[in-house]
């Protein structure tokens, strides 16, 4: 008699090499299958909340930081690991980010480090300060042969200096060519100065204010923007040795970065609590506006990938904001931390780096939830699914809900409301103004453009 | 004034507002910290001495203060004004001190003023000696007594006077100020310096709005400058601005005043001019007179150049060329950029690394000469210029390194993909070449045979171009020739004996005979445009193919006798129909539609449109287009007064005609009887009884459409223009049934027509009473009502007594009712008039919410969405592995943004700067 029984050969499932991942054999049977959508609404959700408990931005602190606040950070672009930080007393300091020690510190300035920069060729530190002085300096120890503690700084003779130049005032803000020994000044003038020469080469300025910042631009190299404190942004070419357009904005613009993969935008941070994304072929009107903070943008920095924002501001937080929405997807803060004046993401896109009034620099994961660590492949497809799973449902209320839950300080909370209050307060009266007028004769503001005050060169379409 | 006033302080609201706004983070923290204002104080000095420069206030502040020395200097009036929006707001919101130090003795003046007049009013004596302390001013504004104030007009004259007496006091009170300033270092009270802002700010309202209009103004200026010039051409701008400018220089008039010492470089002139005289005499003094200059010579031709533009006004132009050209140049990466934003994934770093890569379709020999010999002759071969390592590169290795990595990756897929059918197609052949069964090749001849007829058939039915586009095709496939491949093995095996693959071979050359005599012989005169004559011709060379196929097929179903005949009689048909066409191309007779009248109708589609492209059904479109036509000229023919009186009795003479006429005709006005009778069905809508009605024919003719189809529907438009001016609906040839149902009525009331009327009422009654039946007992409307009554009464709130019988009641006989009751109100789904279909009748609406779903509900469509639809499309196919295929599940979770850890992402750089 012959007895059937259930069999089951081995080479189905044993794989062969051990390299190979066993094979989980499945039924793709879609009765097996049911409530789908109901699955994966639940699998979104949970995702949610994992990457809520598994949000830590904070990763640490550089060394013991600064002995006063720290003003400027440069990256360093040719490596991920190294950055430069400026102090208000002078010190500058050349940090390894992977043992977050200082490599190099040197007392630079007498007063505050007004700008700094890392040249892209040889790695030198170009500091500009209020004693009218720019400096570079190596980084390279060995050329000098020890590094100081933190007390002999201030005391004992820079070593590591190799040249400086002489100015006529004092500078703000300074940034060098990407590909050319040329670098830019801010200060009462705007001057582009050659490295292997003593004196600035040209001077670009437009009009008599102060120029506070001034940014190359990363693609396009030879344009420069610059802001003042006669509230314009100022657009100059290197080519033709002169600026090309100023755009007028209501308060002070602090802080500029040019988007690293469109060469054509750049983002500001203003005293009015927003950053604004711009068009430089078209200053009648910003392309975005990134609000939520609720004082003064003093730094704001793209991501390398030019997708995201990270903006520090006076009000003690920062926030990271995608650069095609108007509002932060994130916001860091911890209660030491005192009104930052410098963020910048990491050459690779994965931190950011944050200076405060505190002293210290801070170093923040860019995705609060994401691990350094390497992953298996298994684990790296059910984060990317979770991700897709997360972006499908996210305009599901819970999961909407959850994933937009923030601790905030209470302060910034408070400000948030009054401001709230006081903008739908004023709303209402221009709401009023409009219903008791000729209709027309009130004309909607658009945001984008309500804070510009004009352009120098009007535009062909406007 | 008053209204003013009124601007101003709404004027000054908004301000405050939008200060506030701004300041939103300090008020909060100042909140927060609690209310001692000394913190407050602290954070701001903090602020300071860190340097933090919160520039923006400090630029404020200086502007405040230069509007208020202006304001100093300027007359009383606008300090008047400045105190009154000060006093009539009184506000004492929380503002942050300033604390600037610029020009405090000038403030310090202005405050004692106020606090004096403040103080003043309040009926307080001034005494110097007071130190306005916290306390003090609050107690002041707490004990104000009402009988003491003055009135407002009166303030302001005290205030003059005050003024005047101040100023007047102001030289010999050195050392009131000194105490003030005593007064102001004290002074960490919030409120006074806060309202004083606070005026400041308001009363600097208007300052800073001019100040604000100056700097529109500024732009304003500008652009209007520009527009100028844009206008003007720029010699007129350049002789325009000479001639303003040298007014000026005849005018001015300078002064030399040489301070300097003498040195190397420079020599005090003293005045006088320096002549070329002078300087020559200093080399050789006996030419020194007869020196002269050359150019003073002949004065015309030199003349001085233009005057250049001034140096604001080129700098402008300037500017505005480098934008332009910046512009452009920048414009260049939109594209790039546009490509990254749309790309589905983008993998950082994103330069690409151009590394060529050798595979082996690239194999290059050893191209560096190795030993001494090879070396020397590669020299010498260089020299003459014989070995150009360009020219060495294969005409592969150039395609390949021009083409992307995806095109690469496309081809190489391409290849190996035709190089795997090529080896499978030659290991099947040669296996079938192996079979030795003759069974099995005659089969598979059979079989290949049958496939060929049944493309040859199909190519038969269809369209004239096909045909064309066939015998194209099989001219370039010589399947009329012997020198194929298969006709050679055929003969070259001597299997050309074999009686069906001789059959095969002979069909074959009479084909190239046939073609080649068609190539020689009448294909010019062949060719004709007449749209009729044309489809005549295909058809008559349609059928000398069949004929051709007929004969060639010998056995078969098709060349069976009944299939022959059934081929014989179509082509009849057709060629009949052809005839007609012909005939109403040429004439006008309707009789043609009469005749076909026959087959319309009977194989109407009930209830449904039907749009026919073509080919399918030529013939009830044909026959549709007959009765369309037939239709108008009908209706044409009833407008005239003749054909009106008789065309009842002409209708019966063609039914009476049509009865007599054939027995298909009788069939169908038996069938339109049947349908009549089953007008009288009650279960059947009223719609449905008029079958006819609804069956309506769009007829689309397009290129699909056979040639039959076309023509017909030339034929018919042309009739149309023919008539077409009163009827303009039948463009798209829409048949009016109504025509025909009448036709059917009359027949039926030929016989009685007294009769018909009274039949048709009773058939209407009888429905009536069948319905009643059917729905005998169905009171609907009635439970409807009710049941929406219920649901109402059920959904709306309602209210529970909840008072407990005999609780709190005295006993006994003759007790009061109790007053109070205790009710509870339960909340229902919805209040009875809040009801949404409170006024629609046949409806009820549920209004019951499960609070459940609410959490997997988004109450609207999310932004990127524009229909809930397509919001929904979104969420419909799962991305998970159990629902979808590997590779499906990894593109739908692959993120759009990969960076690649620990690599540095440098900017982008221009792909068309390389």
């Amino acid at each position: 008699m012959k007895i059937k029984t259930i069999s089951r050969s081995s080479d189905t499932y044993v794989p062969v090499r051990n390299t190979q991942e066993s094979a989980l054999p499945r039924n793709l049977n879609p009765a097996l299958h049911p409530f789908e959508r109901a699955r994966e609404y639940t699998k979104a959700l949970t995702a949610t909340k994992m990457e809520r408990m598994f949000a830590q931005p904070f990763v640490g602190q550089l060394g013991d930081g600064h002995r006063d606040g720290v003003y400027c950070i440069a990256k360093n672009f040719s490596t991920t690991n190294q950055i430069a930080s400026g102090s208000g007393d002078g010190v500058i300091k050349y940090w390894n980010m992977t043992s977050r020690r200082e490599a190099v510190s040197f007392k630079a300035h007498y007063g505050m480090v007004s700008g700094l920069v890392v040249t892209p060729k040889q790695s030198h530190m170009l500091s500009c300060g209020d004693d009218k002085t720019i400096k570079l300096w190596s980084v390279d120890s060995e050329e000098f042969d020890r590094s100081y503690g933190d007390d002999e700084v201030y005391t004992a003779a820079n070593k590591g200096l190799i040249k400086t130049f002489l100015g006529e005032h004092s500078f703000k803000g300074i940034d060098h060519h990407r590909e050319e020994e040329l670098f830019v000044t801010g200060g009462a003038t705007i001057q582009l100065w050659d490295m292997s020469r003593s004196k600035y080469i040209s001077d670009l300025s437009w009009g008599a204010d102060n120029i506070t910042t001034v940014k190359f631009n990363q693609t396009e190299t030879n344009i420069i923007a610059s802001a003042g404190s006669d509230n314009s942004i100022v657009l100059y070419d290197v080519r033709t040795n002169s600026p090309i357009q100023k755009v007028v904005t209501s308060l002070r613009t602090n802080c500029i970065a040019w988007n690293p993969m469109e060469a054509f935008n750049f983002a500001t941070g203003s005293e009015d609590h927003n950053g604004y994304l711009w068009d430089m072929r078209n200053l009648g009107r910003s392309l975005n506006v990134y609000k939520d903070h609720v004082a003064a943008v003093m730094d704001i920095d793209f991501s390398p990938t030019g997708e995201e924002l990270v903006t520090g501001s006076y009000d003690k937080t920062i926030r990271i904001f995608r650069a095609r929405e108007g509002h932060s997807r994130d916001i860091y803060h911890t209660k030491r931390m005192q009104r930052i004046f410098c963020t910048k993401f990491t050459t690779d896109a994965r931190y950011i780096l944050s200076g405060s009034d505190d002293t210290n620099i801070r170093l923040w994961r860019a995705n609060a939830a994401d691990r350094a660590n390497v992953k298996s492949s298994r684990q790296r497809a059910k984060l990317e699914y979770d991700a897709a799973l997360k972006e499908r449902y996210k305009h599901m209320p819970e999961i909407k809900r959850i994933s937009r839950h923030r601790h905030v300080p209470i302060t910034v909370k408070k400000a948030g409301e009054i401001k709230r209050t006081e903008i739908e307060s004023l709303k209402k009266r221009e709401e009023n103004a409009r219903r008791h007028s000729k209709p027309g004769s009130k004309p909607f503001a658009s945001e984008r453009v309500k804070h510009i005050r004009g352009t120098a060169i009007k535009d062909d379409k406007n | 004034m008053q209204p003013r006033n009124k601007k101003q302080t709404n004027k000054s609201t908004k301000k405050r507002s939008s200060k506030k706004i701004l300041d939103a983070f300090q008020i909060a923290e100042r909140a927060e910290n609690g209310s001692d204002e000394s913190d407050y104080g602290n954070d701001d000095d903090l602020e300071v001495v860190d340097g933090v420069l919160n520039a923006n206030r400090f630029l404020k502040d200086g502007s405040r203060d230069t509007t208020r020395i202006r304001k100093d200097d300027s007359n009383d009036k606008f300090e008047d004004e400045e105190l009154d929006s000060d006093e009539a707001l009184g506000s004492d919101d929380d503002y942050d001190i300033l604390n600037s130090k610029f020009s405090q003795t000038i403030r310090d003046k202005k405050k004692k003023q106020k606090v004096n007049e403040r103080k003043r009013r309040r009926g307080e004596q001034v005494s110097d000696e007071d130190s306005a302390s916290d306390e003090d001013d609050e107690e002041g504004y707490a004990s104000i007594d009402e009988s003491q104030l003055v009135s407002l007009s009166e303030a302001w004259d005290m205030d003059d006077r005050d003024l005047k007496e101040s100023q007047k006091a102001a030289g010999k009170d050195a050392n009131d100020g000194k105490d003030v300033v005593f007064d102001d270092a004290w002074e960490t009270e919030e409120s006074a310096s806060d309202s004083e802002s606070e005026s400041e700010s308001e009363s600097g309202s208007e300052e800073e709005d001019e100040e604000e209009d100056d700097e529109e103004d500024i732009f304003k200026h500008e652009s209007g400058d520009e527009y100028d010039e844009d206008d003007l051409d720029l010699s007129n701008t350049v002789s325009h601005l000479k001639s303003q400018l040298k007014k000026p220089e005849a005018s001015k008039r300078r002064l030399l005043a040489e301070t300097r010492e003498e040195n190397e470089f420079v020599l005090p002139s003293g005045g006088a001019r320096l002549s070329l005289n002078d300087m020559i005499a200093a080399v050789d003094p006996s030419v020194s007179k007869d020196a002269f200059l050359i150019d003073s010579q002949d004065g015309d031709k030199s003349k001085a150049l233009a005057t250049p533009l001034p140096k604001r006004i080129q700098d402008r132009h300037d500017r505005k060329v480098a934008y332009e050209i910046t512009k452009e140049e920048v414009s260049k990466w939109e594209d790039t950029v546009k490509a990254n934003r749309q790309a589905e994934v983008l993998k950082f770093p994103m330069n690409p690394t151009s590394s060529h890569r050798d595979t082996a379709t690239t194999f290059r020999g050893g191209s560096e000469p190795q030993t001494d010999l090879e070396k020397k002759i590669h020299n010498v071969l260089t020299e003459s210029a014989l070995v150009d390592d360009k020219k060495e590169a294969t005409f592969e290795e150039i395609a390949v390194a021009k083409m992307s990595l995806e095109d690469m990756k496309k081809r190489t897929n391409e290849l190996r993909l035709m190089r795997e059918l090529m080896f499978r197609d030659e290991k099947r052949a040669k296996r079938i070449k192996k079979i030795k069964s003759k069974q099995f090749h005659k089969i598979k001849k059979k079989e290949r045979l049958r496939n060929q007829e049944a493309v040859e058939g199909s190519d038969m039915e269809s369209d004239g171009e096909d045909h064309d586009l066939k015998r194209a095709r099989e001219r370039m496939t010589l399947k009329h020739k012997t020198q194929s491949q298969w006709a050679k093995s055929m003969i070259k095996s001597g299997l050309s004996k074999d009686a069906s693959n001789r059959g095969e071979l002979e069909e074959m050359l009479r084909q190239g005979e046939k073609l080649r005599s068609k190539q020689l012989g009448y294909e010019d005169g062949e060719q004709s445009d007449d749209g009729l004559s044309d489809v005549e011709n295909e058809y008559a060379k349609d059928n000398e193919e069949a004929d051709e196929n007929i004969k060639k097929l010998g056995k078969g179903v098709l060349g069976m006798d009944f299939m022959r005949n059934a081929e014989e009689r179509s082509k009849q048909a057709n060629l009949q129909e052809l005839e007609e066409l012909r005939r109403l191309e040429n004439g006008n007779d309707l009789d043609a539609f009469e005749d076909l009248n026959s087959s319309v109708n009977v194989t109407k589609n009930q209830g449904r449109r039907v749009y026919t492209p073509g080919a399918a059904s030529t013939r009830a479109d044909s026959n549709s287009v007959n009765q369309a036509t037939r239709d108008e000229v009908e209706e044409d023919e009833s407008t005239n007064l003749v054909n009106k009186l008789s065309k009842k009795f002409d209708v019966v003479d063609n039914t009476a005609v049509k009865q007599s006429k054939s027995k298909q005709t009788e069939k169908e006005t038996i069938a339109a009887e049947d349908v009549a009778e089953e007008e009288s069905n009650p279960w059947l809508s009223e719609k449905s009884a008029e079958p006819t009605q609804k069956s309506q024919k769009v007829v689309i003719v397009d290129k699909s459409s056979s040639k039959l189809a076309k023509a017909a529907a030339k034929i018919a438009k042309s009739k149309k223009r023919k008539h077409g001016s009163n009827n303009n609906d039948d463009e798209d040839s829409i048949i009016d049934m109504d025509g025909t149902m009448k036709i059917v009525d009359h027949h039926q009331g030929s016989d009685s027509e007294v009769d018909g009327d009274d039949n048709t009422e009773v058939k209407m009654f009888r429905q009536k009473d069948l319905i009643k039946q059917a729905f005998a007992g169905d009171d609907v409307v009635q439970e409807f009502e009710i049941e929406k009554k219920r649901v109402v009464r059920d959904e709306d709130d309602k209210e529970e007594d909840m008072t407990l019988p005999g609780w709190g009641d005295w006993a006994g006989g003759n007790k009061k009712s109790k007053k109070r009751k205790v009710v509870r109100k339960i909340d229902g789904v919805v209040q009875k008039d809040k009801r949404k279909d409170k006024n629609l009748k046949n409806v009820i609406i549920n209004e019951k919410v499960n609070k459940k779903n609410l959490k997997y509900q988004s109450s609207a469509v999310p932004f990127p969405f524009e229909s809930r639809e397509q919001y929904e499309r979104s969420l419909r196919m799962p991305v998970g592995q159990e629902w979808t295929s590997r590779e499906t599940h990894q593109r739908l979770t692959m993120p759009r943004i990969i960076t690649k850890q620990g690599t540095v992402i440098d900017p982008l750089n221009a792909p068309f700067k390389s």
